[in-house]
């Protein structure tokens, strides 16, 4: 089963945080391929792994140099808002381990200097997530 | 804000009540204002898309009755 061991000091007040990669979605590559189009490299991202998000996210713009185009929109609800609307993109994100997940993700303005991507419980939904407080230490496998 | 799928999100309300006579729960593929296909599979609808239109915007929406938003709890959503 694939999976990832994350430590964090003071897991409790910085949260369950991983970096990253978020790279073009394996459909899009596969149509890339053939006409011989380059791949955009991954980005690089810090990530916090967030129970209380239904889908994923990303920081609006990141994905700006992977040159990708909206395959939908979704309607979000946040503390301060109802209803926004935001576009969805087709990623694949690559964390420790070569554990890699292909999935759609929201982009949407993330405030605060570090997180740039919420990994919902759109992923979650696969795998187990495993959180040991008292060893400031956390799982997630597929 | 939702300029640049805004005629892709007209054609699915123009076609809303007819796709959720014949496909309720499918996804649909839609460029411009062409419906390209309904697929069981989001990640089939989306391989479609780029197989057959580039990479372009095009909208792949589940087909619902009632649209169910997204909720986050964090206020690290600046919206």
């Amino acid at each position: 089963m694939p999976s990832f061991t994350t430590t964090v000091p003071n897991l409790q007040s910085v949260g369950p945080i991983v970096e990253i990669q978020v790279a073009v979605g394996a459909s899009l590559q596969a149509a890339l391929h053939p006409s011989g189009l380059p791949v955009p490299p991954p980005i690089r991202a810090l990530a916090m792994i967030d129970t209380g998000a239904t889908g994923s996210v990303v920081r609006q713009g990141l994905l700006s140099p992977l040159g990708l185009n909206p395959v939908g929109v979704a309607y979000i609800n946040t503390p301060s808002s109802t209803n926004v609307l935001c576009y969805e993109y087709s990623v694949r994100l690559l964390f420790a381990n070569n554990v890699l997940v292909e999935t759609t993700v929201i982009e949407a303005p993330l405030q605060g200097q570090h997180i740039q991507c919420l990994i919902g419980r759109d992923i979650l939904a696969h795998g187990v997530l495993v959180y040991i407080g008292y060893s400031n230490l956390f799982s997630l496998s597929f | 804000m939702a300029q640049i799928l805004g005629i892709e999100l007209k054609t699915y309300e123009q076609h809303r009540d007819e796709l959720l006579g014949t496909a309720e729960g499918k996804f649909v593929l839609i460029y411009n204002d062409q419906i390209a296909g309904v697929f069981e599979s989001k990640k089939d609808a989306i391989e479609q898309g780029y197989r057959q239109f580039g990479n372009v915007p095009f909208l792949v929406k589940q087909i619902v009755k009632i649209e169910v938003p997204q909720d986050f709890v964090s206020n690290l959503l600046g919206v």
